[in-house]
């Protein structure tokens, strides 16, 4: 199993957090609001493109809204590979940062 | 929230359109439209239409990199396939490329053409919000785009919505400045000339150039006429008007006025000179002086408001004028008779057929060039597909293989389109060159004066490159469609064979023959009308005549002829010499007469003695105008053709008019043609007139330079401070059919092309079929067939196409150059003779190119070419 760029970590995250409402315009809203990333909706397809062909989401076509001048949403959900994928990246990021503290950046800073 | 719905930029939405690969494209789309809905909401239309752009621009990378990286990488291949496939058939590219080429370089031209003709007045700054004034006046015989002169400032001061007027007056008078003397086009204009129109000052400001009534504005090839490198500002030219002689101070020089102008001139002058031209009150009158008025309306204003206040405007200021018609019995009870429009500057160029003394365009001409253009285009696009799908057999493998590697029909239908783009590519470089070379006979025969560094502009060259990515969807598209359906399994097997001998093939080489033919018989009919024009008995002699233009009016004209006229009558070259207004073509005079009860229109012109015998004509009845003429009566000499139409039984002494000083026929003329051929013969009147704007001389066609020095000798005797200005009657007729010869060197510039293209084609088509059929023609030569019967049997093929070609032109060019016949009043007739010349030139053309191809084949060693079985 590959690693999970930065990116793709990020937008799988906000899908998993997003539960069943993840589609793209919220996914970059959830990115910019909660996590303060700026992702342009270019980047953000180019990483779902990516996962939906490495199997770790699943697209399925929601409505149509009027604000969307009728057309349908695509949803995205986590599959189970991805969410291994998740955990993985997790264990990693746990292991490589194990150790180190914040405080000792807040020394150097100074 | 606004009730109105803002819908996002259209350029990047359309460009992400067609980006985003089909699953994904309603989803990127629909969050971009919803994002940029909330940001309208949030922030306002226009930050979010900003955001949408910066958006669009850091998404596209994104999207092309990752949904597009497979098509590149393919695109990579198809296209490395298609140069390889290039290289691989030299022949048949280069008939395929070298045709289009030619057909692209006609499109260019076309298109440089409509462009051209669709730039006029264009400009202007202003163009979109200025209007020609024009008038319909039942009591004049034309509609005129001079009105008036008073109107220009009436107008302004009428309705508020108009901004400025400025009224255009057109004189030609005589200018000089130490030893220059010319004839020049002067416009008498209003001062705020440079306000309304964006002709470009380079010295002077635009306010005050024209401030004074004595100063005058010179155009840049002017200046450089008159005062070379000098600085002409503030030195002072002369002109003569008539009698009348004025001093003018340069203020300013403009450009000189650009190609796609209708206003063109050499200087400017204050239109308040009139009332020296003509007399003091000539600015204010309701009639004549005339002048074209043009205004501007103000920001926002419609012109159908200006036009829904034309009829109280003309009952309010045109009240006198209808009260003197109606005094004089004049006035036409029904509706109005004193009507005016507005015609939008840009609209000048190509629709005032139907305004007098507008010299233009017609948008016929461009119709008519582009389906030019279309056909040749077809021609040649018809010779690529038919070429792509006869050697289709030659990439069968290759298909079968991507098939087999997983290709689908449409990736087939895609390589074929790549292919097809790049040779189209190839083509409209090729072209291009070809179009740069070729321009200046297109410039000729299109008379235009395009130049080819304009047509490279941005927007033209993706335009030309757009359409040759268009062409070679379409042209590839077929051909990608017939490979694309073939079975894999068959091919590898080896069953599978595409003959090049379909039914399309037949029939689209049949439209070829067709059109070249067609073509030919369009040729051929002109250029018969043309020689018709050329041969035909006019009436009078038109060869030889000299005119020379007397510059005077009135006594002073009479004094200039008469002097003029004991002079050279002394030239032993010439033999005759007489006057009138207005030489045969040049402009004329039209009335209404009634004759008992016939009431009819008829021309007139004003002649001198020996008139009819200087031109050559002959009198029916009585006789010339008698020296001196008496005084008592007014004689006329008329036409057969008046005679004719007033039903006048022996015509002469009969007085045609009831007024005081009644006209009296003394003699008739045989009919001749005092229009050009487009027109029917009409009745005519000669006055006799002694003052005249011409003179007429009959001159021995030897040493013809000679008799003009000595012409000129003895004008400048007489005319010291006039210009020597001369021409000839056969040139002036010419001139009116200039457009016709244009026309048929264009039609046979188009047939050259599309029989060029038409045979590169056959030559290619011929070429496929030998080779495929060589083998059979070697076991029909090992069992005894001749050389000649082979060829015999191949060329049969290629005679009935032509044949049934030549069955479907025919009906098609009788049908259609009798329509283009009707124009003409006299007009030759399309006689068996042009139908069977093309038939015979198309048979000799196509077989003349295969015949050898076919020979040659025929004529080979059977044992070379059987060897291999």
């Amino acid at each position: 199993m590959e690693d999970l760029t930065k990116m793709e970590e990020t937008v799988l995250i906000a899908i998993w957090q997003l539960k069943n409402k993840a589609y793209g315009y919220e996914i970059r809203k959830h990115i910019s609001e909660v996590f303060k990333k700026e992702f342009s909706l270019g980047n953000l397809y180019s990483a779902l493109y990516q996962m939906n062909k490495k199997d770790y989401i699943n697209k399925s076509i929601g409505e149509a809204t009027e604000r969307r001048r009728g057309k349908k949403k695509i949803y995205y959900s986590v599959t189970p590979k991805g969410m291994k994928a998740l955990k993985l990246a997790c264990e990693m990021h746990d292991l490589v940062w194990r150790g180190v503290t914040v405080h000792s950046f807040e020394f150097l800073g100074k | 929230m606004k009730k109105k719905e803002i819908s996002p930029p259209v350029v990047p939405y359309f460009i992400l359109k067609i980006l985003c690969l089909k699953d994904w494209r309603f989803s990127i789309l629909g969050d971009f439209d919803e994002e940029f809905l909330e940001r309208i909401e949030s922030q306002g239309s226009r930050k979010a239409k900003r955001w949408y752009w910066q958006h669009f621009f850091t998404s596209v990378p994104r999207i092309m990199k990752d949904m597009w990286i497979w098509r590149i990488v393919m695109f990579k291949n198809y296209l490395t396939i298609a140069l390889r496939n290039i290289k691989k058939q030299k022949v048949f590219s280069l008939i395929k490329i070298l045709g289009l080429s030619i057909a692209l370089a006609c499109c260019i031209w076309i298109y440089l053409f409509v462009k051209d003709e669709i730039s006029y007045n264009k400009f202007h700054d202003n163009a979109d919000s200025i209007y020609s004034v024009i008038n319909t006046d039942n009591y004049y015989p034309y509609t005129y785009r001079n009105i008036p002169i008073a109107m220009g400032p009436a107008l302004k001061e009428y309705f508020p919505e108009i901004e400025r007027s400025v009224r255009i007056a057109r004189s030609n008078p005589i200018v000089s400045y130490e030893d220059h003397l010319y004839r020049e086009h002067c416009h008498l204009t209003d001062r705020n000339f440079f306000e309304l129109f964006s002709f470009r000052l380079l010295q002077g400001d635009e306010a005050r150039v024209l401030a004074s009534e004595d100063s005058i504005v010179l155009t840049q090839s002017t200046v450089l006429k008159y005062f070379q490198n000098q600085d002409p500002i503030g030195k002072t030219l002369t002109m003569t008007f008539g009698r009348k002689k004025k001093d003018f101070l340069v203020t300013g020089i403009v450009e000189d006025p650009p190609r796609n102008s209708t206003i063109g001139f050499d200087m400017l002058i204050r239109i308040e000179n009139l009332a020296l031209i003509r007399d003091r009150d000539a600015l204010q009158s309701w009639t004549w002086p005339r002048s074209e008025t043009y205004i501007q309306l103000k920001k926002g204003q419609a012109p159908t408001k200006i036009e829904a206040g034309f009829p109280a405007f003309v009952s309010f200021y045109f009240k006198k004028v209808i009260e003197e018609r109606k005094a004089r019995g004049n006035w036409n009870k029904e509706g109005e008779t004193i009507t005016f429009w507005l015609q939008s500057l840009p609209d000048i160029y190509l629709h005032s057929q139907a305004i007098a003394g507008s010299p233009g365009s017609h948008i016929k001409k461009s119709y008519i060039l582009t389906g030019i253009g279309f056909l040749v285009l077809i021609i040649a696009c018809i010779n690529f597909t038919n070429l792509s799908i006869g050697n289709a057999s030659t990439r069968t493998v290759e298909i079968g293989m991507r098939k087999i590697l997983g290709a689908d029909r449409k990736n087939i239908i895609r390589q074929f389109w790549s292919e097809s783009i790049v040779i189209l590519s190839l083509a409209m470089l090729l072209g291009m060159v070809f179009a740069a070379l070729f321009l200046p006979l297109f410039n000729h025969l299109a008379s235009k004066q395009i130049v080819m560094t304009d047509a490279l502009s941005a927007s033209n060259l993706l335009f030309f490159f757009a359409l040759a990515g268009i062409i070679g969807i379409l042209a590839g598209f077929y051909p990608g469609l017939i490979l694309s359906k073939i079975e894999a399994i068959k091919i590898i097997k080896g069953h599978m064979k595409i003959s090049g001998r379909s039914v399309l093939t037949r029939a689209l080489i049949l439209a070829q023959f067709s059109a070249s033919i067609f073509l030919i018989i369009a040729t051929l009919t002109m250029a018969k009308q043309i020689t018709y024009i050329n041969n035909k008995d006019l009436g009078f002699n038109k060869e030889g005549l000299m005119i020379i233009e007397t510059l005077e009016r009135e006594d002073d004209a009479e004094r200039v002829f008469n002097l003029f006229k004991q002079k050279a009558e002394n030239l032993t070259s010439v033999r005759q010499i007489s006057g009138c207004a207005f030489p045969i073509g040049g402009p004329q005079g039209e009335g209404t007469l009634q004759y008992n009860d016939i009431k009819l229109k008829f021309r007139f012109s004003q002649v001198n003695y020996d008139y009819f015998s200087t031109m050559g004509m002959k009198f029916l009845y009585g006789g010339d105008f008698p020296k001196p003429v008496p005084k008592d009566i007014n004689p006329v000499v008329v036409n057969e053709m008046f005679v004719k139409s007033f039903e006048i039984d022996d015509p002469i002494g009969k007085k045609l008019d009831s007024s005081t000083r009644p006209a009296q026929i003394i003699g008739v003329v045989e009919d001749y043609h005092y229009r050009d051929l487009h027109h029917e013969k009409e009745p005519v009147i000669h006055f006799f007139g002694s003052s005249p704007f011409n003179m007429l001389l009959r001159i021995s066609s030897k040493n013809i330079n000679q008799t003009i020095v000595n012409l000129k000798e003895i004008w400048q005797d007489i005319q010291i401070d006039k210009p020597f200005i001369y021409s000839f009657q056969d040139q002036i007729l010419a001139e009116r059919y200039e457009e016709e010869k244009r026309w048929n060197a264009i039609v046979l510039s188009s047939a050259v092309f599309v029989i060029l293209i038409t045979c590169m084609g056959l030559v290619g088509i011929t070429t496929l079929i030998t080779n495929r059929r060589i083998k059979e023609i070697g076991i029909r030569r090992v069992l005894g067939a001749s050389i000649a019967k082979i060829t015999n049997s191949m060329c049969r093929d290629y005679v009935i196409l032509i044949a049934i070609s030549n069955l479907i032109s025919w009906p098609l060019g009788f049908y259609f150059m009798n329509l283009w016949l009707k124009d003409y009043a006299y007009r030759t007739h399309m006689d068996i003779g042009i139908f069977l010349l093309a038939g015979l030139l198309s048979v000799v053309i196509s077989l003349g190119t295969i015949g050898f191809l076919i020979f040659k084949a025929a004529s080979s060693n059977p044992v070379d070419c059987l060897r291999y079985e």
